[in-house]
């Protein structure tokens, strides 16, 4: 999955515009999604790319696009 | 490090849930203000991912605390052991909680619940009985726990993802201020939807709603009628408020019909499997007469604050919103002390109107 891939799925469920996501953007306080906007999101993501498996350090990782992207890409890039 | 685990592209209802519930904590605030320890949740959380790892470990764990309810109750301490026989039930729960469909396995979990429910019921000081109310040729199971010289009758509604036996601490609290309490579950709950498939529909839990304030009504007759329900349950609380024998109502966080809201899919599905319909009353429909003490938490990003402003406009008089700033949905953190207001409210001695 590339970091491309990845901004577009963000931008097709949460239906933010593209450009206004960022490794750095906060999802609840720039892209204004909401704990159940992210619910499905990370369902989305998780099955649109098949992802086997992934490992959350803390609650952090969810908190931006970077470290989201991070997250479940961690596994693919081992 | 925590780790998760997921079937590649094929995302159930059950993965969805499972998926959910091992990455956010607000997932689990519901469980454990209904008794889920933190010390085992923190343990498991990011580990249970697939379903027979769920159900292994919370039905270990029932096991476990079933264990320790049986050699408490030996050694004398009956109020200790009926509280952990009622948290064993409650692991049990879980377990049948996350199956969508009724029936099967599901049943079999839910079975073993009641099982321990009544274990724990049998050591209360007071007495419970299991009531079978046949509404339009179908069973709906409920609980009444009937302590001595009442001072009133609370009808718990529960919301439409919950049991009678999930919320056993409200239960416990009205218990022990003196009033019966009744509590059943409806179309698409608990007992009633897991034994028979009863699906939940608008009609139906009008009918329900209907029902159970006749039978509290006729089976005790001398007492008070209130209402006590959240989410789901707090919206049916308010069209039971519109029946002459209810003299009060309590709403925590009652659920509209909102298309800006967009739920998650894992509780849409879970929604459709126990009904084909929106089952939200219709508020502008409800012939409103009796008083209600409406809950909001301002961080709910399910209800919206517009929502309730506007159902409070329209509440008849004798009406308080009460907020709480840093609570979301159900004011989960809240709810203990939102309980003993509502006593108080329902004594007249918290609430009048000079305090507000």
């Amino acid at each position: 999955m590339s970091f491309e891939e990845f901004r577009q799925v963000i931008a097709d469920v949460s239906k933010v515009p593209l450009d206004r996501i960022h490794k750095d953007a906060s999802f609840r306080d720039e892209l204004d999604v909401d704990s159940l906007q992210m619910v499905n999101l990370i369902v989305e993501l998780t099955a649109r790319f098949g992802l086997g498996s992934f490992n959350l350090q803390s609650d952090k990782d969810l908190e931006t696009v970077g470290s989201l992207y991070q997250l479940m890409t961690m596994e693919e890039s081992k | 490090m925590l780790s998760t685990d997921i079937h590649k592209n094929i995302m159930s209802t059950m993965d969805k849930t499972l998926l959910t519930a091992s990455l956010f904590e607000g997932f689990w605030d519901r469980w454990i203000v209904h008794g889920v320890s933190y010390h085992d949740l923190a343990k498991l959380r990011h580990s249970i991912i697939a379903k027979e790892r769920w159900f292994k470990t919370w039905g270990e764990l029932a096991e476990e605390k079933y264990t320790m309810a049986e050699s408490i109750k030996k050694v004398g301490f009956v109020e200790q052991a009926e509280s952990v026989y009622r948290i064993a039930a409650l692991y049990y729960q879980l377990n049948q909680w996350l199956i969508p469909e009724h029936g099967g396995e599901k049943l079999d979990w839910l079975m073993k619940s009641l099982l321990v429910v009544k274990k724990a019921d049998q050591l209360s000081d007071i007495k419970t009985e299991y009531v079978e109310l046949l509404i339009d040729e179908n069973s709906y199971y409920g609980r009444v726990r009937i302590p001595n010289n009442p001072e009133g009758v609370i009808i718990i509604i529960n919301p439409i993802d919950s049991t009678k036996e999930e919320l056993f601490s409200y239960e416990m609290d009205f218990v022990e201020k003196n009033y019966v309490v009744v509590s059943f579950d409806g179309p698409g709950q608990g007992e009633t939807f897991t034994r028979h498939g009863l699906k939940a529909t608008r009609l139906r839990w009008e009918r329900f709603v209907d029902m159970m304030i006749e039978y509290a009504s006729n089976t005790f007759p001398a007492h008070d009628i209130f209402l006590f329900g959240t989410s789901s349950g707090a919206a049916w609380a308010i069209y039971g408020s519109g029946n002459e024998k209810v003299s009060k109502a309590v709403a925590v966080s009652p659920a509209f019909r909102n298309e800006e809201i967009q739920m998650p899919d894992y509780f849409m599905e879970r929604l459709f499997a126990v009904s084909d319909e929106t089952i939200i009353p219709d508020y502008p429909q409800i012939k409103l007469q009796k008083p209600v003490l409406l809950v909001h938490g301002k961080k709910d990003v399910m209800v919206k604050d517009e929502d309730i402003y506007g159902l409070f406009e329209n509440l008849p008089s004798g009406k308080i919103l009460l907020e709480y700033e840093d609570e979301g949905h159900c004011c989960n953190y809240k709810l203990p002390e939102i309980r003993t207001k509502a006593i108080e409210w329902f004594q007249g001695k918290w609430g009048m109107k000079d305090e507000f």
